[in-house]
């Protein structure tokens, strides 16, 4: 057990706490008259009450509203709102101190206990005391109600404790709406005297030899625990009708001020004024565990409602802690979590199935009963788990190796047991520990034999695994990656206080965590990036792709490489991420629960490939997911991707800010257009300059009316016609000065002279006419100012302005690209610019069959068939499934002593073949002989040729080779068996495919049969047949399987023969054609397949005019095929066919007739003729044919005698 | 002397980096150093006349890389140079890997079961390496346990060695079947992420066929087959090996192993997949022969 402190506050002497039942906040109540409200798990104080006057020493969170209740020596006790943090009201009455106040946790009361030596009831909604309970002769220092029952619990300095009963209270004042008048006056008259009828003392417990401080009722149990000023804390028991003392607890060393009971295990927690916690075994009452304080005297304890949490105030504030700690210790091995549950067993989670194993084992009797286990660490090879328990006198680790399977908390059996710490699994058959004596790392072998010892120089506060053979060394201020089989150090890197690491899935990464700060470091304890956290980290994992999921006290939240990271879901309690995959999170949660939580990963994935510049992936995200949010859009203009930004924006302003961001005009134009203000055609107008895009700048300035502006811009396109334009318009608008500027931009002397003569500036337009060589304007400017020419001197130089210049092109220019907005991958994608870019989100899933459909066959719009699904297994009425004992044995017992004999030693092959005789596995042993013989005496196959290939397969497949060392001599072999896990040795048998392999080579013969490659199919179908003479089945439904697919691949041989055949015919032989299209729409084909066979004789007859039978065709084909195109086509047929109602061409197919079809000569066996069967394939032949080879599989012999092929494997 | 990694380097079939390994002791006199030098060059096919080193291991090796040249002609030579050097572990451990080759199994273990059985120590945890293979060869996996048992028990191992007794026992295992989904299992998984290599690759090739684990054989052949473990050194020496079990690989998946088969002929006749197909169609012939009769 460890006393773990998640919380402490500093003040003056605290002499109250309360926990509020959900959020994380704790009242204080101070001695100097103060309440304070803290959250716990920040750290802050959030407010502070100040009303009373004096200490104040009771205080309670109500269990659902937002209120609480204080009391203190001010006599009153005080009613307070969360909300409005104000007092709602103050319950007068007691006539002296107040020690405690709590709600009822149902109904709207209070309770107090005074030093005035009574206990009061109040109605807080009311606001009116209800009951006075008086009894005590001293100080009452506690009264609480019972969790359940009408009881109420009181300590004294009278030395007692009593427990009352208020059953009576609660009867009078719960059903008030029942209450006759005459009790209404009554409960009057019981309130003047003070409750005495409803609240009667029902035991007093004597036994303390001082003042009692305290007393509480178990939570569950008729259990009451008191402490008092005689330094104990005794345990009374109670039944319906008594109470007694059972037990004492003796330690305190000074008074006892508050005892409680630990809501879920059986400890009792104590403080005293002799400054130390203490926890006791309530069961056996004997001390577990003390934790001192060096000066502060505690006060008060108090569990919190919901968690597992202690608060205790003492002198000099409160401390809030925990009894150990409550992380599940785990250990992944694959797609298995391995934890420990509450209970101390070792179970395990499989993420595949999703389910949670039976507990394995128990491991109750290993480590301190109180306290939980540190961490742990599993073996797949020996199937067995390394568990740390820490204590401050001694770490020790245990193996224990776990049951084959979990059958329930067995209790853990040749336990190695040892002193040490962080014991972990580095190898198959060596793990590590701490020998913290020496300060060592041991390297350990499975019988815990040292075999190396590798010195340390610092104090290690845990190790983790890096890779196999090589761990992670966590000091406090540095992590150090050491190889220990070398016992070499491979990498260190300084960081402070790292409690846990967690690798990513291809090992490249380590994140490292501390209480506050989550690093990720690359293989070679390089930082890549480091974060800070303000709430505690707690747990990580990382996902497929590379992403860190990681959760705090109350998030998950994800962190990429690049540093970016964010919230992805609020927790409402703590949870210990263990495996993230797509979007489902594994954890642990602290009842040792695997919980599985349901994320979005959009946003991370997003960011992710965003920064990994993965466009495609981004764009394909943008579009099939429904990322929206301010958030996205300032992390992406933040991260420079505001073209991708745009693609989520629809308010103008946003979407002009990106797209003059990055330069994209047409965007930015359409906005402002919309927009339309000032501000946004200027930063328009300068973009558009920037770039060059002249035309994009001239209507901003036309817009926005900026014609000096606009004139520029046309004096530098050269545009001479505009420019005049902008004069007229400037003179029409009587803009002088533009108007002049205008001149001179058009050089157009005379309009320039005239402005300034309008102006009245004679002079100065004399000068321009004179020095542009306008003498005829010269002049009459003179003449109209009536000046003489002689009276003006003009400057000696001059002459006409040669700053115009013509125009050397002789279009305007159009724009001028400065600037290029680069069109980035993602606008390309966007535009359709990139070959091969596929964004449908069911890419993966389009492919489709594109086997065509050729020639005479259409077989319309039928998928793949599998086999499995379909009605194919109604023909097997030509079998006897039934397996007969067969007299072969003793034959094979010679083969076998033969096989027995070619090996000097007890291995792998004599012992298949000992465990079953079924051709498949003697062929897999070697023994082809005897398989050859089985097969001759089952199904009299003669023609082994067409197996050998099989035979040989089955051989190969049931080996494997492994390089000897060195490489030049031979491999060694290695054997597959049917179950790699099997033991019992007489069970071990050959690998060999199964029904599994029938089935997909069933299916390639449909898929030829559909591609109308006919020869293909038929050596399909004979390899099912091949494959299913070398079967080893294991159960009956297997082998049913297998005996349908050989029906079925007999009778598509049968009819593809016919089919071939009738292909082959010449072309008069009309007879004959019909005919073997008639027998080959009575082979048993799947239904959809049959549909062509009718298909096939339908046309043929009604060609040849034989309608009645066409008729009877098109009517078959109508049972399958019942609409469609060809549907329709057959009842064309059909019609026409009735009304015409004769056969031209006589054949020999009788359709209302039962036959089978001669597999050899292709004519009908008529119900009653003599017929003969081949033993393998069940086909019928007329019997000139017995003794021949059969025709379907081509290997056995038609009609000898035989026992019945056997495939399923039988236990010997 | 600790040879550790360059053993760990060798054992896993990193040859190169086990010449390096060799390469930074400095040493030609050590018959250690001598035996894995040499072993890695053949293994690496850089072995050439004139390249062993001096000293009485030198002259074997020699002999030795003769022999491999034409595994059907006499290994007198080898057996003479053997006698000179003293009959020392490492010479043995050639002579018994040449008998091998040959076929004759008995005479290669008596060779083997001599050295481990001598006085000196260095070189028999390799001899031990290959007398388990003989055995195992030979068809007498029971032999195999019990000799590995025995070197166990009786000899002080050396931390350096626990590879090549390791490797020992997961042929051993990989013969007989023992800890398929275990111990064997992980180790080979273990090596081939610790030091991933053509040899610790096909061995977890090995124990995923045997498990048939099919898209797990697939991922490695798939890796083997890629350009980085196609362009290495040791490439050509462990091909065969990786068609062996690719056509093991193509039959479990139902495929047709044929033209895989013919590869294999082509490639190395001699892999005892070849001799079994060999062997295996005689018999066929003749039960084709005996019932169309």
């Amino acid at each position: 057990m460890k006393m773990l402190t998640k919380f402490e506050s500093k003040s003056t002497r605290a002499k109250g706490i309360a926990f509020h039942p959900s959020r994380p906040w704790v009242l204080v109540a101070l001695f100097s008259s103060t309440i304070q409200l803290w959250d716990y798990r920040m750290g802050v104080l959030l407010h502070r009450f100040e009303d009373h006057e004096g200490p104040v020493r009771g205080i309670d969170f109500h269990p659902t509203q937002p209120l609480f209740v204080s009391a203190g020596d001010d006599y009153t006790i005080k009613v307070w709102s969360l909300e409005s943090n104000k007092c709602l009201f103050t319950l007068d009455g007691h006539l002296d101190y107040v020690r405690t106040v709590f709600f009822h946790h149902e109904l709207p009361w209070i309770i107090s206990s005074s030093d005035d030596q009574t206990i009061r009831i109040w109605n807080w909604q009311n606001r009116k005391e209800i009951a006075c309970l008086t009894g005590h002769n001293h100080f009452v220092m506690c009264a609480q109600f019972h969790p359940v029952e009408d009881l109420v619990v009181s300590a004294s300095l009278d030395e007692t404790v009593r427990v009352w009963d208020i059953s009576g209270l609660r009867k009078r004042h719960s059903a008030p709406g029942t209450q006759s008048f005459e009790e209404q006056m009554r409960q009057q008259q019981n309130l003047l005297d003070g409750g005495f009828g409803d609240c009667v003392v029902k035991f007093i417990l004597e036994g303390h030899t001082r003042g009692v401080n305290w007393a509480s009722f178990h939570p569950t149990l008729p259990l009451i625990v008191s402490g008092s000023d005689d330094r104990q804390v005794k345990l009374w028991r109670m039944s319906a009708t008594k109470a007694w003392e059972v037990d004492t607890c003796r330690g305190h060393t000074n008074n006892v001020d508050s005892v409680i009971f630990h809501p879920q295990q059986n400890l009792i927690i104590s403080v005293g004024e002799d400054k130390t916690v203490r926890v006791w075994d309530l069961d056996k009452r004997t001390p577990i565990k003390q934790f001192k304080r060096e000066n502060d005297r505690f006060w008060l304890v108090r569990a919190h409602p919901n968690l597992n949490l202690f608060g205790a105030a003492h002198d000099s504030g409160i401390m809030i802690f925990k009894l150990d700690r409550e992380r599940p210790p785990t250990a992944i091995n694959q797609n298995q979590l391995f934890f420990i549950n509450r209970e101390k067993q070792v179970q395990m989670f499989d993420y595949h199935k999703r389910i949670t194993s039976l507990p394995y084992l128990s491991l109750k009797n290993i480590g301190k009963t109180w306290s939980s286990f540190r961490s742990m660490s599993y073996n797949p090879s020996q199937h067995s788990v390394l568990v740390n328990s820490s204590e401050k006198e001694a770490n020790r680790f245990s193996l224990c190796v776990l049951p084959k399977q979990p059958s329930g908390a067995v209790e853990a059996s040749n336990v190695i047991s040892d002193d040490g710490s962080f014991a972990i699994f580095v190898a198959r058959n060596r793990f590590v520990v701490h020998n913290g004596s020496t300060n060592s790392l041991e390297v350990r072998s499975l019988d815990n034999k040292t075999t190396k010892s590798i010195k340390l120089t610092d104090t290690v506060k845990d190790i983790t695994l890096a890779a196999p053979g090589t761990v992670l060394i966590l000091y406090s201020h540095s992590v150090v990656m050491m190889d220990v089989q070398q016992g070499k150090i491979l990498h260190e890197l300084s960081l402070k206080n790292i409690k846990y690491t967690v690798w990513s899935q291809d090992g490249q990464y380590v994140a490292l965590m501390s209480k506050h700060t989550l690093t990720i470091a690359n293989r070679k304890l390089e930082i890549v990036t480091s974060n800070h956290e303000s709430i505690r980290i707690k747990s990580a994992s990382w996902d497929e792709t590379g992403v860190l999921i990681y959760s705090t006290l109350n998030h998950i939240k994800y962190c990429l490489l690049n540093g970016d990271s964010g919230i992805i879901k609020t927790l409402e309690r703590t949870l210990y991420i263990n495996k993230v995959h797509g979007k489902f999170v594994y954890a642990l949660n602290r009842e040792g629960e695997v919980e599985i939580l349901t994320i979005d990963p959009t946003e991370y994935r997003f960011k992710k490939t965003l920064v990994n510049k993965n466009f495609p992936e981004v764009l394909r995200i943008i579009k099939n997911s429904n990322l929206v949010g301010q958030n996205i859009i300032s992390y992406l203009q933040k991260s420079g991707y505001p073209e991708i930004a745009l693609q989520f924006v629809e308010d103008p302003q946003t979407r002009f800010d990106l797209a003059t961001q990055y330069g994209n005009l047409t965007v930015a134009l359409e906005e402002a257009e919309k927009l339309n203000n000032e501000l946004v055609w200027e930063r328009l107008g300068k973009e558009a300059l920037i770039q060059g895009n002249t035309d994009i700048a001239e209507l901003v300035y036309q817009n926005t009316k900026q014609f000096d502006k606009l004139s520029f811009l046309y004096l530098l396109k050269g545009d001479n016609s505009k420019l005049a334009k902008m004069e007229s318009i400037a003179e029409h608008r009587s803009d002088i000065s533009g108007l002049i500027q205008n001149t001179f931009y058009n050089n157009s002397v005379q309009k320039r002279a005239n402005v300034f003569l309008n102006a009245g500036s004679a002079p100065l337009a004399y000068a321009v006419a004179k020095a542009n060589g306008d003498d005829d304007l010269a002049t009459s400017i003179l003449e109209s100012e009536e000046i003489d020419e002689q009276d003006i001197s003009l400057p000696t130089e001059l002459n006409s302005s040669t700053n115009v210049k013509t125009p050397v092109i002789s279009a305007p220019l159009k724009n001028w690209p400065l600037k290029q907005a680069e069109v980035s991958f993602f606008e390309k994608a966007l535009l359709g610019q990139i070959e091969d870019l596929e964004i449908s989100d069911d890419k993966e899933e389009n492919v489709s069959d594109t086997t065509q459909n050729v020639g005479q066959f259409d077989l319309g719009e039928q998928d793949n068939l599998d086999f499995d699904d379909e009605a194919v297994g109604e023909e097997e009425d030509a079998w006897d499934l039934d397996q007969n004992d067969l007299e072969l044995d003793d034959e094979l017992e010679i083969e076998e002593s033969e096989v027995t004999e070619e090996q000097v030693d007890e291995s792998e092959l004599p012992m298949w073949v000992k465990n079953s005789k079924l051709p498949a596995v003697l062929v897999a042993a070697g023994a082809f002989d005897a398989a050859a013989q089985a097969l001759n005496k089952q199904v009299a196959v003669v023609n082994f040729e067409p197996l050998r290939t099989p035979f040989i397969d089955i051989y190969d497949g049931a080996r494997t080779y492994m390089s000897a060392t060195p490489n030049e001599l031979p491999s060694i072999i290695g054997y597959i068996r049917a179950d790699a896990d099997e033991e019992d040795k007489s069970k071990i048998l050959p690998f060999v495919p199964g029904v599994s392999v029938v089935t997909t080579k069933l299916n390639e013969g449909f898929k030829a049969f559909k591609a109308n490659k006919l020869e293909v199919a038929i050596e399909h179908f004979r390899d099912v047949i091949y494959a299913i003479a070398l079967l080893a089945v294991t159960d009956k439904e297997d082998e049913t399987t297998a005996q349908t697919a050989l029906a079925t691949a007999r009778e598509y041989i049968l009819g593809l023969s016919m089919e071939l055949e009738r292909r082959a015919l010449p072309a008069n032989d009309v007879k004959r054609n019909l005919e073997l299209a008639a027998y080959f729409s009575r082979t048993k084909l799947l239904p959809v397949h049959r549909s062509n066979a009718l298909n096939v004789a339908m046309t043929q007859s009604f060609k040849n005019k034989n309608f009645v039978l066409a008729s009877y065709f098109a009517g078959e084909f109508l049972k399958i095929i019942t609409s469609g195109a060809r549907a329709d086509q057959a009842q064309k047929i059909k019609a026409k066919a009735d009304s015409m109602a004769y056969d031209a061409i006589e054949i020999d197919f009788d359709p209302y007739a039962e036959f089978d079809i001669c597999a050899a000569s292709h004519t009908p066996i008529y119900k009653g003729s003599p017929s003969v069967a081949d033993p393998l394939t069940g086909a019928n032949y007329h019997v000139s044919e017995k003794g021949k080879i059969d025709r379907i599989a081509l290997i056995s012999k038609i009609g000898a005698p035989a026992s019945g092929l056997r495939i399923q494997l039988s236990v010997n | 002397m600790d040879y550790f990694t360059v053993k760990q380097q060798f054992y896993t079939g990193n040859y190169e980096e086990a010449l390096n390994e060799v390469s930074k002791f400095n040493k030609t006199e050590d018959e250690a150093l001598t035996y894995y030098r040499n072993r890695s060059l053949i293994a690496l096919s850089q072995f050439s006349e004139g390249s062993a080193d001096s000293g009485s291991l030198g002259p074997v090796f020699e002999a030795y890389y003769k022999f491999l040249s034409k595994p059907t002609g006499s290994i007198t030579a080898l057996e003479q140079t053997v006698e000179k050097a003293g009959r020392s572990p490492f010479a043995l451990n050639l002579l018994a890997s040449a008998l091998t080759i040959k076929g004759e199994f008995k005479t290669a273990l008596e060779v083997a079961v001599e050295g481990i059985d001598s006085d000196e120590t260095r070189g028999t945890p390799e001899l031990l390496l290959t007398a388990i293979q003989i055995t195992l060869l030979d068809n007498q996996p029971t032999i195999a346990s019990t000799m590995f048992e025995n070197f166990q028990a009786l000899q002080e191992q050396s931390n350096d060695d626990e590879i090549i007794l390791n490797l020992a026992e997961s042929y051993i295992n990989f013969n007989q079947g023992k800890e398929i989904t275990g111990s064997n299992f992980y180790f080979f998984e273990e090596l081939s992420q610790t030091f991933p290599s053509w040899k610790t690759q096909l061995g977890l090739l090995n124990l995923h066929l045997q498990q048939s684990h099919l898209p797990e054989s697939k991922a490695i052949i798939d890796l083997l087959e890629s350009e980085f473990y196609d362009i290495k050194q040791e490439a050509q020496t462990y091909k065969p090996d990786l068609l062996a079990n690719k056509i093991t690989y193509t039959i479990l998946s139902g495929g047709n192993a044929n033209e895989l088969r013919s590869e294999l002929q082509q490639l190395k006749p001699s892999h005892p997949l070849c001799v079994a197909d060999l062997e295996n169609n005689k018999t066929f012939d003749q039960i084709v022969a005996k019932y169309t009769a």
